[in-house]
């Protein structure tokens, strides 16, 4: 029931409002009660409120405001962009993303990709039901 | 200014299974079983250590959230106590004039209280759920209640004290009613009545073993020392002669429920102790 996501040092969290929206970043400081230094490996370390930010369960082993260079290793060592593409939170973006930037063709694949499979569905439940009339 | 985090810890004693979801607490012991609702306060309860210790944390609190916190702790060491020891609160009936007559169905679950000041009215006061009152047998004029839940024994005894104000009357002078005389747990008139006998058999070791030489020089000083300077002893000079003869026969009489502390002050059935200087009498 507690918390279990702390900000702390070396908290992943992902930007929910802003120019960096949809970007994932690290808590490398915390300036005050309502604004922290992150970082990222693509980005310049900068300010933001804690409120655009949403807390992961993913966290790295960092010391206070690192070097760029350590940054980047402390993320590789600690796998953090395989660890977030295969947690569930980061699928759903990721799946998110793709279905945003279908055009129209794509959708009518899809379209038809989706009645294929709901046919076969149906078809084998029934074949099921008739088997097992229950 | 909002503190960051405040939290405490307190230790839960063995045989006391404490379950907490959603700000409700569930304290289950030998004595039954007490329940208690957080949800107006905004703190997280958590147990730790499978079950040994609760912890209770406020995020970003504010001075009175903070000091919600010590107060919720508090508040489920009582339901822990009165699932253990229980709640025993004594009442007395203190009146000058007319006796007050108490009276109490089969069921201990309600009072009658007749002869008030003279009152021909009679006054009847439910006990709340789970609190049991009875009639003190070996100290007159006493009410005893008993209960797990601490705040509703303390609330019948209020009820019963409130039902029995005197109105249109100087207070000061008509002293009469029903008073709280004392606040404790049940387990401690258990624990003090083993303390008792505790002493009687310790006692008991001493004098048989003043059989010995030394023991029986000390009392002929005592014999011979006939002033007043003698301290007397724990022991008394007779007890110990008489044990030292008949060791095993001491008969050591019982003392009867050792009074609480409050009950002797209370021995009055006529002026009470505000009377003299009061009123110019």
């Amino acid at each position: 029931m507690p918390f279990k996501r702390y900000v702390e040092i070396g908290r992943v969290a992902l930007v929910n409002y802003g120019k960096e929206y949809g970007r994932l970043v690290v808590i490398v400081d915390v300036i005050d009660q309502n604004r922290a230094l992150v970082d990222a490996p693509d980005m310049i370390r900068g300010q933001i409120n804690f409120k655009r930010l949403s807390l992961t369960d993913i966290k790295i082993d960092i010391p206070r405001v690192p070097k760029k260079k350590t940054l980047i290793e402390a993320m590789e060592t600690a796998d953090v962009k395989n660890k977030w593409e295969k947690s569930s939170w980061g699928r759903k973006l990721i799946v998110q993303k793709r279905r945003a930037a279908l055009n129209d063709f794509d959708r009518y694949k899809v379209m038809v990709a989706k009645i294929k499979r709901g046919r076969a569905i149906r078809e084998k439940l029934a074949k099921l039901k008739r088997e097992n009339p229950a | 200014m909002k503190t960051i985090l405040s939290s405490q810890t307190m230790d839960i004693p063995e045989g006391i299974t404490v379950k907490v979801d959603a700000k409700i607490v569930e304290v289950e012991g030998p004595r039954g079983k007490l329940t208690r609702n957080f949800k107006h306060l905004n703190l997280d309860f958590a147990l730790l250590d499978g079950g040994k210790k609760l912890k209770v944390e406020a995020w970003f609190g504010s001075r009175k959230t903070m000091a919600a916190i010590r107060t919720a702790i508090s508040h489920i060491q009582n339901l822990i106590t009165g699932v253990t020891k229980g709640y025993r609160y004594k009442m007395r009936l203190v009146y000058a004039h007319f006796p007050i007559n108490a009276s109490i169905p089969n069921n201990s679950d309600s009072i009658e209280i007749r002869n008030f000041l003279g009152e021909k009215k009679v006054r009847k006061v439910d006990m709340l759920e789970g609190v049991k009152i009875s009639r003190s047998e070996k100290v007159k004029d006493e009410l005893i209640l008993d209960g797990n839940d601490v705040e509703l024994v303390s609330r019948s005894a209020a009820l019963i004290n409130q039902k029995c104000h005197v109105k249109n009357k100087d207070i000061r002078k008509f002293l009469d009613g029903i008073y709280v005389s004392e606040k404790g747990t049940i387990a401690e008139e258990a624990y003090s009545r083993y303390l008792a006998v505790e002493t009687l058999i310790f006692f008991l070791v001493l004098s048989e073993a003043e059989d010995d030489s030394p023991g029986d020089v000390e009392e002929e000083c005592l014999a011979g020392d006939e002033s007043a300077d003698v301290v007397p002893d724990r022991e008394g000079p007779d007890d110990a002669q008489a044990a030292s003869r008949q060791p095993h026969q001491y008969v050591t009489p019982l003392v009867t429920g050792l009074p609480g502390r409050s009950s002797s002050e209370w021995e009055e059935d006529g002026e009470s102790q505000g009377d003299g200087g009061i009123a110019g009498n």
